[in-house]
């Protein structure tokens, strides 16, 4: 054996998975060549360093800036999302207060009403609260299959390797009415936007729709790849963020 | 939010650490950190169990780390069509009581020169443990191109340490 081959097995006798014949060929030739014993021992002492060096952990340069950094980030991330399902409640509420003073008159008055006059107020109430719940079927019916409308659904493309073969496309297309429902939303704010946003979003969008593209092709060659997959599902959620952050322009 | 956060401070040196040991760069690892920890909290309920919990967060951090890599264009060096690449070999013959004692400051020093496809295979394999299987599995090549850069990443280390010994 000469050193080149030497050197070659060197990685497979520090992991252990060397045959016993080449590890035997080995030995011999480390009884001839002291420079082949340094190459290993060396070797050696890198792997264990690099090995020791597992448990070390280092801290961020300044962890609490970095933590803040994350909450505002997901406080954000929060807050655009429960304004989006519940910014026309809120605003409500913000009525119901305004007017606090108004109800509290109302309501302590006392009310003297004859028979038919109750009759037909529980039968308007009635009549009010049937035609709402329609028209809150109705809503939730165009919003989405699954009934949130707002957000995009939060399961994403499944990593297990073992699972059967998973069909991307069909996932994309369970996606789609979410995406839908706020470029529907986005479409109908365009008019008003200046030339400059149309463009910025155009641009976003260009790459949102490259990097789907791309995740796509990858899954469709790697089925199981888990870094496409995140690819695939951080692509996805960015082009809900855009067209929800653009639908509020 | 309370929670999270105490889950951040648990947790937050190891995937940093784990990013600065690939990147190689203070301010792409803590950008990377803070993207492993929003990613954490938008699929912590996923987590099923099945693994520990520290090891689906660091194959999480793992994934964002070469997912990063991807969309930045970084890949494996050049290869040959069996995955070698061209690296001149350090013959142990010239001066074998060249190599300095190897100490972490030396080899931190000394994995930061190397390229980015070297290191990947270096620190997922020596420093935590992957096997060549996964590392192929995750960087789309042959489970013989790991071994392979694996092998030329540590000699290389060992030509640089033996370099910076030369030159202090």
């Amino acid at each position: 054996m000469n050193c080149d081959r030497c050197q070659e097995l060197l990685s497979e006798l520090l992991d252990g998975s060397i045959s016993a014949e080449n590890r035997t060929l080995l030995n011999k030739h480390f009884n001839e060549c002291f420079g082949c014993v340094a190459v290993r021992d060396d070797l050696h002492a890198i792997v264990n360093v690099a090995r020791e060096d597992r448990e070390q952990y280092v801290a961020p340069p300044n962890e609490r800036a970095l933590w803040l950094r994350i909450q505002n980030t997901l406080e954000s991330e929060i807050d655009a999302r429960h304004g989006a399902t519940t910014g026309s409640a809120t605003g409500r509420q913000r009525t119901a207060v305004a007017h606090e003073s108004w109800w509290a008159n109302l309501i302590n008055r006392r009310w003297e009403l004859s028979l038919p006059q109750l009759t037909t107020a529980v039968t308007m109430i009635i009549v009010a609260v049937s035609l709402v719940t329609t028209m809150a079927l109705r809503n939730t019916q165009s919003a989405g299959p699954d009934g949130s409308g707002a957000s995009l659904t939060n399961e994403p493309v499944r990593s297990d390797v073992n699972a059967v073969s998973f069909d991307h496309d069909a996932y994309m297309q369970h996606q789609q009415p979410v995406i839908e429902y706020w470029r529907h939303r986005v479409e109908r704010r365009k008019s008003r936007w200046n030339p400059r946003v149309r463009e910025a979003f155009q641009q976003n969008m260009d790459v949102i729709d490259q990097a789907l593209k791309d995740s796509l092709i990858e899954l469709r060659h790697r089925p199981h790849d888990e870094v496409s997959e995140d690819m695939l599902n951080a692509a996805l959620r960015n082009k809900v963020e855009l067209l929800q952050e653009f639908s509020e322009l | 939010m309370h929670a999270f956060e105490e889950l951040y401070e648990r947790h937050n040196r190891r995937v940093y650490s784990l990013c600065l040991r690939m990147t190689h760069n203070v301010v792409e690892a803590e950008d990377l950190t803070q993207e492993v920890f929003i990613q954490l909290f938008r699929k912590i309920g996923s987590f099923r169990g099945d693994s520990a919990f520290t090891t689906w967060l660091h194959r999480l951090a793992v994934n964002q780390v070469l997912m990063h890599f991807r969309k930045r264009g970084v890949m494996l060096e050049q290869t040959t069509e069996d995955g070698d690449i061209p690296v001149q070999m350090v013959r142990g013959t010239e001066n074998p009581n060249a190599m300095p004692v190897v100490d972490r400051i030396a080899l931190d020093r000394a994995v930061a020169q190397l390229p980015t496809g070297y290191r990947t295979v270096f620190v997922l394999h020596d420093v935590e443990g992957y096997e060549h299987e996964e590392i192929a599995r995750k960087m789309h090549i042959s489970v013989g191109t790991s071994k392979s850069q694996l092998h030329k990443a540590r000699m290389k280390l060992r030509a640089l340490l033996r370099q910076q010994n030369l030159s202090e």
